[in-house]
């Protein structure tokens, strides 16, 4: 079988050897194409692409669906697609951010979910209260923290009346309830 | 001429080191199993081992382990604590192991990483050695508790129809009041505890490990059903004792909730809640290098597909939200049951029980020994040190 030659280049430039070239090029036809249209777009390292392709060969296993039905995604296509080759040019870091998004909201549904929930309601909370929540790592633990920076007494006061009124807010409870896989809250 | 008892996951083949020849557990098994062929080796080093065996894959050289049954003595130390694991609340069990592997074969089994090396099954054939590690220690310390499980690198009855374990194990743990022995299993092999009802004065406790149907049939090759499970449940009770049940490993999958709902129902139409010791609830975890392992001896499980990351104890488990959802919903489901039922988690973080239980991990760790002592007099409980 001919390689598909966007993928042959990149399998040159990339110097891509050992198990993961012969993984690429045990690919079928279909799925050489549509990997080739991924790397001719996003020109990721031969590491980026392993990951990519590791995350949608998941997908394909767990949904019983192929991998270039993955990688041929509406969603993909319309990232790697749409685009007018300059824009893709100046882009493709973003493009491959968003493409790798995508894929591991396939892969990880739940964890996406709730890691998005979860970076919008940070987001208000310093846009309401003017204060930073941290998470804990990994989502791991029921520990939330919070630094604040004061410069004068006055600070403290206003920051501690944030605090007060954040501790009777509906995104702090929706954050713990995330976290301990609750509903959120409506 | 057949088998004595009939099972499909019986060893093709038995390998005999040479200390063992003239033992008695090894006599017993041949003449149980006249279809298998015997060999006698020069030692009693694992055929299958990674060292001996190169050309095969892990995957492959575990799988062919899983119908060879070496028997040899074991010279280490028999008893010894469940090394839990890093970060997470242990139940202070303690455990002797019989012998290594199992010939059932669930796809998220620990033991295909950690007999990886070593595949092919074990039974150690000098048992009187094995009770009289335990006699020594638990003899030393009569004020002390001792819940010793069998079940760690076995299945504690899986044999039980070829060897007779247990009709030394019942009747040596009856001996010794500060003692409870926990037989934990995936069989209904309980021909021999029934027979022992008079025997075993209350210190055996019988466990199943206990899933939803569809991850029972799916997941846990070769094991009985969850009806036949009960159904051996239901005979031990009548027989005197109480059972254990370990909803262990948890699964998220789609219709979990009426999985686990379902399985819960069916099990206590069976089961009188009143004669359960003990009740572990701990979701799906592996060692990471086991992934690849699942992959290739089960492709068409989904279980490591699941939403999965490495924990601080190297371990893959699912992410903290999906793990708390499954564990209060199996644990509150249980409490509906009773709320006097004696629920544990297995290698969980302090978190996780101050959400799920409601209380200290400390207080729900000592929960255990004080039920597994339920009806008897009460022996102090200590933590656990070596």
């Amino acid at each position: 079988m001919e390689v598909n030659s966007a993928l042959q280049s990149f399998l040159q430039d990339r110097q891509v050897e050992g198990e993961f070239r012969a993984q690429l090029l045990a690919l079928d036809a279909g799925t050489q194409a549509a990997v080739g249209q991924l790397v001719s777009v996003l020109a990721p390292s031969a590491n980026a692409l392993r990951e990519l392709l590791s995350m949608a060969t998941d997908v394909a296993a767990r949904d019983r669906v192929t991998l270039q039905d993955v990688l041929s995604e509406r969603e993909i296509l319309t990232l790697v697609a749409d685009l007018d080759s300059q824009q893709r040019s100046s882009n493709k870091k973003q493009l491959f951010a968003e493409v790798k998004q995508h894929l591991f909201a396939r892969r990880y549904p739940e964890v996406a979910r709730v890691q998005s929930r979860l970076a919008a309601l940070q987001k208000e909370i310093a846009t309401r209260f003017g204060l930073r929540v941290e998470l804990p790592p990994e989502l791991e633990g029921d520990t939330l923290s919070v630094s604040i920076k004061a410069r004068s007494v006055d600070d403290f006061a206003k920051l501690g009346a944030a605090m007060q009124e954040l501790s009777r807010s509906q995104q702090l409870r929706e954050i713990y309830a995330l976290l301990k896989g609750e509903e959120g809250l409506q | 001429m057949s088998a004595v008892v009939e099972r499909s996951y019986w060893p093709q083949r038995i390998l005999v080191a040479p200390e063992s020849v003239d033992d008695a557990m090894t006599k017993r098994i041949i003449s149980r199993l006249p279809d298998a062929a015997v060999e006698y080796l020069s030692d009693d080093s694992d055929p299958l081992s990674e060292k001996n065996n190169k050309t095969l894959r892990d995957s492959e050289r575990f799988s062919q382990g899983k119908r060879t049954l070496l028997l040899s003595r074991y010279r280490g130390s028999w008893l010894r604590t469940c090394p839990g694991t890093s970060d997470h609340v242990c139940c202070n069990l303690w455990i002797v192991n019989p012998g290594a592997g199992c010939p059932l074969d669930c796809s998220y089994c620990y033991l295909q990483s950690y007999l990886a090396r070593n595949p092919t099954l074990r039974l150690y054939t000098n048992t009187q050695d094995l009770l009289g590690a335990i006699s020594e220690r638990v003899v030393a310390e009569p004020e002390r508790l001792f819940r010793i499980g069998t079940g760690e690198l076995i299945d504690s009855l899986v044999w039980d129809p070829l060897t007779d374990a247990t009709t030394e194990l019942v009747p040596f743990f009856a001996r010794n009041e500060n003692t409870v022995l926990e037989l934990k299993t995936k069989t209904d092999n309980v021909a021999n505890l029934v027979a022992m009802k008079d025997e075993h004065k209350g210190n055996t406790v019988v466990s199943w490990s206990v899933n939803a149907r569809s991850v029972t049939q799916s997941e846990e090759h070769f094991t009985a059903t969850l009806d036949q499970r009960m159904a051996a449940a239901a005979q031990v009770i009548d027989a005197g004792y109480r059972i254990g049940l370990h909803f262990d490993p948890l699964v998220y999958f789609d219709g979990w909730q009426d999985g686990y709902r379902e399985a819960i129902r069916d099990i206590f139409k069976v089961i009188d809640p009143k004669r359960v010791a003990w009740i572990s609830v701990s979701t799906l975890r592996y060692k990471k290098e086991m992934q690849t392992m699942m992959r290739e001896r089960f492709p068409s499980s989904s279980l490591a597909l699941g939403e999965q990351f490495l924990a601080s104890d190297n371990k893959l488990r699912y992410f903290q939200p999906i793990r708390f959802k499954l564990e209060r919903f199996v644990w509150d489901e249980l409490k509906a049951v009773g709320a006097y039922l004696p629920v544990y988690m297995c290698m969980e973080t302090a978190a996780a029980w101050r959400e799920v239980s409601g209380g200290s991990p400390v207080a729900g760790s000592e929960l255990v020994e004080i039920f597994s002592r339920r009806g008897k007099p009460l022996v102090k409980p200590q933590q656990t040190q070596i």
